[in-house]
């Protein structure tokens, strides 16, 4: 039986993401163009809302990828 | 008790801390070291284990760097590893959201705030935390004068906390020579746990 999985949300920070759904890293590194830098370097603990308003990043599209990433 | 060492040499984040974290989660390890061989790798790991209950300390060990945690409070032997309450000293967390000192002359300013700094450990391990944010994070980038206070005050066994969102907006992230990227979650939770809070604006 696969081990339940909690949902992505704003509030999780990077390296909880990544814990619960490894395959999510692609999309961190997609986002580094639009970032600016290395969110995995530099924004690890930060939450997702928090990245998002940091680096200026859309945070309903981010949301979607990493939703549609933690899916496949 | 048991002691690990893991070899994350050759490895980018965020793999050194998802290992750190698979190991720290089994529960039973009391010493933990992490060699790494970039500067990213060795703060979020060492970050990951402060906020694990560990107690971090950095050697450079040939080319690389060993992050080693340890949760082995007590230890009589080494008073300097004493945690906070152990030692019953209070928690001073200084802020600082300026890159000089007072008003009336800028150059002026920039010497008092250098020689605040390079005094600061007069404070001894009362000096729990430093955080630098607004303009203060110039201070922990390449070039600033304080840099050689800043590391000392680091070795000693402050943290330094430099706003993330700070050095961003100044363009200095990549710049940083120094104290952990943080948060403002970050910040405010360490301001709750201070005993005493200093700040200059």
């Amino acid at each position: 039986m696969a081990e339940e999985k909690a949902p992505i949300t704003p509030e999780m920070t990077i390296v909880e993401v990544l814990s619960q759904h490894r395959q999510t890293e692609e999309v961190f590194r997609r986002y580094e163009g639009e970032a600016q830098g290395c969110l995995l370097c530099h924004a690890l603990f930060d939450t997702l809302e928090e990245v998002a308003a940091t680096y200026r990043l859309d945070l309903d599209r981010l949301m979607q990828d990493l939703e549609e990433s933690a899916s496949e | 008790m048991t002691s690990r060492e893991l070899d994350c040499r050759g490895q980018a984040c965020p793999h050194p801390v998802l290992k750190t974290k698979e190991i720290v989660e089994q529960g039973e390890v009391s010493q933990l070291t992490v060699l790494v061989d970039n500067d990213a790798a060795r703060e979020n790991v060492s970050r990951f284990l402060e906020r694990s209950g560990y107690q971090v300390q950095v050697a450079v060990r040939g080319g690389d760097l060993a992050v080693t945690g340890s949760r082995s409070p007590k230890r009589p032997d080494q008073p300097a590893a004493k945690t906070w309450e152990e030692a019953a000293l209070r928690k001073i967390l200084v802020l600082v959201g300026t890159d000089r000192l007072g008003t009336g002359d800028d150059e002026l300013g920039r010497k008092l705030i250098a020689s605040f700094l390079g005094t600061l450990k007069e404070m001894g391990r009362e000096l729990w935390c430093l955080v630098l944010l607004n303009a203060g994070v110039k201070l922990a980038v390449a070039g600033s004068e304080v840099l050689a206070s800043l590391k000392e005050l680091e070795q000693d066994g402050a943290m330094v906390l430099v706003c993330g969102t700070c050095l961003t907006h100044f363009k200095l992230l990549e710049q940083k020579q120094v104290g952990e990227t943080t948060n403002m979650l970050d910040i405010v939770t360490h301001m709750q746990l201070a005993e005493k809070v200093i700040s200059f604006t």
